[in-house]
């Protein structure tokens, strides 16, 4: 009787798993396991009825009492990011972009990755981003002559690239999750970031240079495709948008405007985007709002669902649990970080990274935070934005890696039919090891992390000015 | 059951329309409140009396998550782990769909209507305002989304389970619109 008052924190987990499993929403199986094991530990006396009332503050409180506005911008991101897309930049610029540099080696899939860095930051989520890259560039690349291995696994790793680049929504939750601030895991992003994109290109040129790759022999220039419309279409289609994503990135990075007012006004730029491109309407402004409402529902009672299931864990005394638990395996501090990373990548294969950052990373994450690897990395004050970037590049990996990837199920879903999941595995392998590469880079190199976010944020002195004596 | 799946498609359409409008007025609200407030920074004085911008924000935010839950159910856009779902039969799913209804998401609002009721009449009784807002007793209506959400979800809940239902009672209801675009 006494084992199982003791292992009903960890009975709630099998009890979830089983619920999550079963197809019904994230949202229900968590507040159903709350609430179920609430009226088990009411009935065992390990709780107080009366505490039944604290849920409603609980969500009052994570939502509505949110002072530095984090959750709020989520909607004016992904506000902006349904703008882009219904606008209809994807497909001119993919043309754009393929047409312009039609004399590099690669060059279709060369756009379709770009494509993907710039529209995927605000999508959301990877089944989102994936699922629109898969439909808007599959086609094109099987059409061109690249094989169906090669070509998933150019729209997989795209579509997952970009959920990663700041001001990736990912992010905002990733740094409430690990308590670090947002602009300073934005800064660490930065070159982690930008490595898998030049390794993805890389190996896109890669492929191009090879003999009888398609796209080696260089289309004749179209006698209606004169160059300042292709410039028109770039500019407004390219530039534009990148502008945005500049303006909300590094408003935030300022600390000029806080992470709702950047989205806000990328928003409005948005809508102006497409007022340029002739597709702002009433339907228009009707599919947005109904696509941003629908995704910041869905969001945001995960949340709420994580709040009442993780009500109930901590009171029925979970946490210490699991990290008594897991401090009694005595893994030392490198033995923390990678076994944290295995959980991680394990879990990255079944669910997406919302439900992680919000039933997971509460548990793991504390634990983690308390070993210390100041020796490895010069400074105490760098572990948070070092271990932030880490467990965002190994989200990341978990969604293309074979066999469970969740990436890889959305491009199958969105291809043409003929596409195989032997294809879409074949094809994502060099994408999975430019992935493993930069984790390996980062875990070996830490200030490719943690010089950006110290030297243009000052890390030491804004975060912790105690520590200003270094 | 015939007159109960009729009744679930007028609840349907009613949740859908109530939840839509309030958004389309809501996000715009909350767009707005954030650039105007940015504006008055840049350009001080053009704005001056308006000061009710930034404590503005967070509770459109929440009134916003609050009061479309049970709208994006309707469009079946809250996020499933379907790595299994799509193989089980049709009654199967109903099965479990039903059970989540009636065992978790009806007692989930009741318990955010009942305490959030008694959490809006609260702040109602003692005219309270919001931190930055010394002359708006207005907290009650950003509390009141609280047991209006709930009741908003509950009666989407409704629906899904009379359709669920109706499913396992061998009468499989055709989806009267298709399942939300954007979400995985």
């Amino acid at each position: 009787m006494i084992a199982l008052v003791h292992a009903l924190p960890l009975l709630m987990f099998a009890a979830l798993a089983l619920l999550l499993f079963s197809g019904l929403p994230v949202a229900i199986a968590l507040a159903g396991v709350g609430l179920g094991f609430f009226a088990l530990g009411a009935g065992l006396g390990l709780v107080h009825p009366a505490d039944l009332s604290l849920i409603h503050l609980r969500i009052w409180g994570n939502l509505a009492a949110d002072e530095d506005l984090i959750y709020p911008a989520v909607p004016a991101l992904l506000f902006m990011g349904a703008a882009l897309e219904q606008s209809g930049i994807a497909h001119e610029l993919l043309a754009a972009l393929s047409r312009a540099s039609r004399r590099v080696p690669g060059h279709l899939p060369i756009a379709v990755t770009l494509l993907g860095v710039l529209l995927a930051p605000t999508a959301g989520l990877v089944g989102a981003s994936v699922t629109t890259l898969a439909l808007i560039a599959l086609p094109s690349l099987l059409d061109q002559g690249y094989g169906r291995p090669y070509a998933t696994g150019v729209v997989a790793a795209a579509g997952t690239l970009g959920i990663v680049f700041p001001p990736a929504i990912l992010l905002f939750f990733m740094a409430q999750a690990l308590g670090v601030q947002v602009p300073v895991l934005f800064m660490g992003m930065v070159v982690p970031a930008l490595l898998l994109l030049a390794l993805q290109l890389a190996c896109h040129v890669a492929v191009g240079l090879r003999p009888g790759a398609p796209g080696r022999t260089v289309p004749p220039a179209d006698e209606a495709e004169s160059w300042p419309r292709l410039l028109l279409a770039l500019g407004r289609s390219g530039v534009l948008p990148l502008l945005l994503l500049g303006v909300v990135f590094g408003s935030i990075i300022a600390g000029l405007a806080t992470p709702l007012e950047s989205g806000a006004l990328g928003a409005v730029g948005a809508l102006g985007v497409a007022a340029l491109h002739g597709t702002f309407s009433r339907r228009f402004l009707r599919e947005v709002l109904v696509r941003t409402t629908v995704v910041t529902g869905m969001v945001f009672f995960v949340v709420i669902g994580a709040t009442v299931f993780s009500f109930v864990f901590v009171l029925l005394g979970g946490p210490g649990l699991v990290t008594g638990g897991l401090e009694g395996l005595r893994l030392g501090p490198w033995g923390v970080l990678l076994a944290t990373m295995g959980i991680v990548l394990v879990l990255g294969f079944f669910i997406d990274w919302i439900e992680i950052l919000l039933i997971f990373f509460p548990i793991l994450v504390p634990l983690l935070m308390r070993q210390d690897f100041g020796a490895w990395l010069g400074a105490p004050w760098r572990i948070p934005a070092w271990i932030g970037v880490l467990l965002t590049l190994n989200l990341q990996s978990s969604f293309i890696t074979p066999p469970f990837g969740f990436s890889l199920f959305f491009v199958k879903g969105a291809a043409p039919e003929g596409v195989s999941m032997g294809d879409v595995y074949r094809g994502i392998v060099p994408f999975v090891l430019v992935q493993l590469v930069v984790i390996a880079l980062v875990l070996a190199f830490p200030l490719l992390a943690t010089w950006l976010p110290d030297h243009v944020l000052r890390t030491p002195q804004v975060l912790l000015p105690n520590f200003t004596g270094d | 059951m015939r007159p109960l799946l009729a009744l679930a498609d007028v609840v349907e359409r009613a949740v859908s329309r109530v939840s839509l409008a309030l958004a389309a007025c809501l996000l715009p609200l909350l767009l707005a409140a954030t650039v105007l407030d940015v504006l008055r920074r840049l350009l001080p004085g053009a704005l001056g009396r308006i000061y009710a911008l930034k404590p503005a924000q967070a509770p459109l935010f929440f009134a916003l998550v609050m009061l479309t839950l049970g709208y994006v159910y309707l469009r079946d856009g809250h996020v499933r782990i379907d790595a299994l779902r799509h193989r089980f039969p049709p009654r199967v799913t109903s099965a479990i769909e039903l059970v989540g209804v009636l065992g978790f998401l009806l007692p989930l609002c009741s318990v955010l209507l009942w305490f959030g009721t008694a959490f809006a009449l609260d702040a109602w009784r003692l005219g309270e305002t919001g931190d930055d807002l010394p002359d708006l007793p207005v907290m009650w209506l950003i509390k009141a989304t609280i047991p209006a959400g709930a009741l908003l979800l509950a009666l989407a809940g409704a629906v899904v389970a009379v359709r669920a239902a109706a499913t396992l009672a061998g009468r499989p209801v055709q989806r009267a619109r298709p399942p939300a675009g954007s979400g995985p």
